[in-house]
């Protein structure tokens, strides 16, 4: 555990170091800052639900973004031999980059939008469980998207290449359930139904815990870093 | 040589297999292919991919045993029992789902008896909530989405269908949905409507739209009433089928066969304008089913004893024994054919809103609102240039006219509703004509103003007054929930700040951050 940790910070030292991190930051608060002004102004009501909507699919569009040089820097530095070699497994590695990423996530993005809840709370006031839930959403979803990117950046040298296809791959999970009256009931139909993306968010902004929702966005999580490992692993014996 | 020419196309075999293939897998999930074709096109993959091993046996066999493909086949399979897991875990989540409410007001936790409603649901059904995407306020559109939503975590039989009213339009009419806000349960031919979003309404819609009873109407015979089985023009043929349309039984009924009491399963009793009157015995046999929570439809035309006078006196409401001149409602230029636009508010008249209904021969009714035993309402009322006839020769001889002192002067009411108090209340609706229900006139068809032809709400009258019948007790009670709403107070100056603050400041505070970061690195 000590080896993630090791990763993780290094990570985080090289996320602050550069500007990459601040400006996506900066760019993200003042497009939610808008969104935010604009859903009080015309609701005058003390919640957050609309605005975690888009918030969600904005940082869906962020995510790549902040993952995809994670893997494939490395990959392209040539350190990526290095750390492998090093007494560390593959999973470590990736998990730890993958930690980096979330807190990262945690801090910049998602701490930041307390302000939010703050003018609530002194203009409110809110209702308290439908905020608390709906970070929580925030986050599982954001780990989500993070550990895509991971999976992304894990299969190519190529910074870009693993922005687009992260970027691809959460797409077409936020689509998924578009075509399944096409393909009529049953099987591929249900799977398809769950793996879309809005299926599992509602229920956190509009202030209910669903079990079923944490298991997605732990599911996709666990999955993503899984075949971010075995991509790792082909490098050994390619 | 000619192993040469085969290993050349062996690369070009093995394309074409993996083509094969995935035609075969794309038509598959497009689902309406014949199975024959799709073996056709995979065994046909099969054999390209058999040529492409056999003539390039040799690479084929150096790949396979390499220690890639060992190390990958590995791999594979560890995926493969990985996906299989994480699938199966979120099959389990998905079954055994926990869901906890943290709203203040518990917006999202449905009562128990709702709970039990949808666990027992035994067949499919479907809802369909026709909003007008553009109009409606969608704070309480939201909130009915919601409310659905919750309704089919508790049950796969339940479907619903947020419906736009603008862009579906010939969805709307083959709903026959008049309102903005209308919600319709449906289970195969049975409908339900709800205007309302509470969860009770929603629940008894459920419950009543489920139950296999069929509302029946009992229509009253022998006294020459208009008959349901009667297609002329006088008849109540059409009723009849519009009825069954809507779930309704339509029978008919000789009171004087009555030994003990009206049938257990009667809805309400029809009376359709009888022509001779009633024994005092058919009367009590009425008053007995109306003590014990009984609906009737009362129709009973002008020129007519009918027996129900005293009847009706305690009851609140007095028939007189005239006929309605209506010089300006009257349609086409007939006075005694008054045409209502306007109503009352009441719940047989609430969906009428722009429908005119017409009375051909109606007499006027006195509707005593401040009766203390039972809650009489009037539904509509002639103009004030009208007047109640009660010379009946004048009338056969086209020299009617107001005659002061004798002939009661407009507006008169011609429509009224009675409602008993506390439980097992009873619900009349007693109108002076029932050639209204007409076959010739339930089928009329009539012009607006603007051109636009339109069917009159006469049938419509009578099914709102049959849902009124049918639709009385709320089969179960679910204390409604408080308004979900924290509204937020600023003023103009807040706002500003708040916009500044969240657009301009914070990300400010990231970049100077940032930049002071940068900075201390240097």
């Amino acid at each position: 555990m000590r080896n993630v940790w090791t990763i993780t910070w290094r990570e985080l030292r090289a996320y602050f170091a550069s500007p990459l991190a601040y400006v996506l930051s900066a760019g993200f608060l003042a497009l939610a800052g808008v969104f935010f002004s604009f859903d009080i102004y015309f609701s005058r009501e003390a919640s957050m639900r609309n605005l975690l909507v888009t918030i969600v699919f904005i940082f869906l569009l962020l995510a790549p973004a902040l993952t995809m040089r994670l893997l494939a820097e490395e990959q392209r530095m040539g350190t990526l031999e290095l750390l492998l070699t090093a007494p560390l497994h593959d999973w470590q590695v990736v998990v730890g980059k993958f930690l980096g990423s979330l807190i990262l996530y945690l801090v910049m993005f998602i701490l930041p939008m307390v302000y939010y809840v703050l003018i609530l709370v002194v203009f409110g006031p809110p209702d308290y469980g439908p905020l608390a839930t709906g970070f929580l959403g925030l986050i599982l979803m954001g780990a989500a998207f993070l550990a895509v990117g991971v999976f992304a950046s894990s299969l190519t040298q190529n910074q870009v290449i693993a922005a687009v296809v992260s970027m691809g791959i959460l797409i077409v999970m936020w689509v998924a359930d578009a075509f399944t009256n096409l393909i009529g009931t049953g099987l591929v139909s249900d799977v398809l139904n769950f793996i879309a993306i809005p299926r599992h968010y509602p229920d956190f902004f509009r202030g209910v815990i669903n079990s079923t929702d944490i298991l997605y966005a732990l599911s996709v999580v666990v999955v993503s870093l899984f075949f971010a490992t075995q991509a790792l692993q082909t490098r050994r014996w390619r | 040589m000619i192993r040469q020419r085969l290993l050349e196309w062996a690369d070009y075999f093995g394309a074409v297999a993996l083509a094969l293939w995935v035609a075969t897998v794309i038509l598959f999930f497009l689902g309406n292919q014949p199975r024959e074709r799709l073996l056709l096109l995979a065994g046909l993959g099969v054999i390209f991919f058999a040529l492409y091993l056999t003539t390039k046996f040799a690479a084929v066999r150096n790949v396979v045993t390499s220690r890639g493909a060992r190390y990958g086949s590995n791999a594979l399979l560890m995926t493969a029992l990985f996906l299989g897991i994480v699938g199966l875990v979120n099959f389990l989540g998905i079954r055994y789902a926990y869901r906890y409410d943290t709203t203040a007001n518990k917006t999202f936790t449905l009562s128990p008896l709702t709970i039990q409603t949808l666990q027992e649901l035994k067949e499919p059904v479907n809802v369909l909530a026709f909003y007008s995407f553009s109009q409606s306020n969608p704070t309480s559109k939201q909130e009915l989405d919601d409310r659905l939503r919750e309704y089919t975590h508790y049950t796969d039989k339940l479907n619903y269908k947020m419906i736009d009213l603008d862009a579906e339009p010939q969805l709307a009419i083959d709903y026959k949905v008049q309102y903005d806000g209308t919600i319709i349960f449906e289970r195969g031919t049975r409908r339900e409507n709800v205007f309302q979003i509470d969860e009770q309404s929603l629940t008894n819609a459920l419950l009543k739209v489920s139950s296999d009873k069929q509302p029946t109407l009992y229509f009253t015979t022998g006294h020459g009433e208009r008959s349901l089985d009667d297609s002329s023009d006088n008849g109540l043929s059409s009723l009849k089928n519009g009825l069954e349309l809507n779930n309704y039984k339509a029978v008919l009924l000789d009171l004087k066969t009555i030994t003990e009491t009206i049938p257990a399963d009667a809805t309400a009793l029809v009376v359709a304008g009888p022509v001779a009157a009633f024994d005092p015995a058919e009367i009590q046999h009425i008053q007995n089913y109306l003590a014990t929570g009984g609906r009737l439809f009362l129709m009973l035309d002008p020129g007519v004893q009918t027996g129900f006078d005293d009847f009706l006196k305690a009851y609140g409401v007095t028939l007189r024994n005239d006929l309605v001149y209506d010089p300006k409602f009257g349609s086409f230029g007939r006075p005694q054919v008054p045409v209502i636009n306007s109503y009352k508010f009441s719940p047989v008249t609430q969906n009428l809103t722009g429908q005119s209904t017409f009375f051909p021969g109606i007499r006027s009714l006195i509707a005593d609102t401040s009766n203390i035993s039972y809650t009489v309402t009037s539904l509509f009322s002639s103009s004030d240039a009208s007047w109640g006839e009660t010379d009946f020769d004048s009338i056969k001889n086209q020299t009617a006219k107001l005659d002061e002192g004798k002939d009661a002067k407009g507006p008169l009411d011609l429509g009224a509703t009675i409602e008993g108090r506390g439980d097992k209340a009873m619900r009349m609706v007693i109108i002076g004509n029932s050639g209204f229900l007409a076959n010739g006139n339930l089928r009329v068809r009539g012009m607006t103003s603007s051109g636009q032809e339109v069917t009159f709400g006469n049938g419509l009258l009578f099914l709102n007054a049959a849902r009124w019948f049918a639709g009385q007790e709320n089969l179960i009670t679910i204390p409604p929930k408080p308004a979900d709403s924290h509204p937020l107070t600023l003023t103009g100056e807040q706002m500003n700040f708040v916009m500044f603050s969240s657009f301009a400041l914070l990300p400010g505070v990231i970049l100077i951050i940032g930049a002071l970061v940068w900075w201390g690195r240097r």
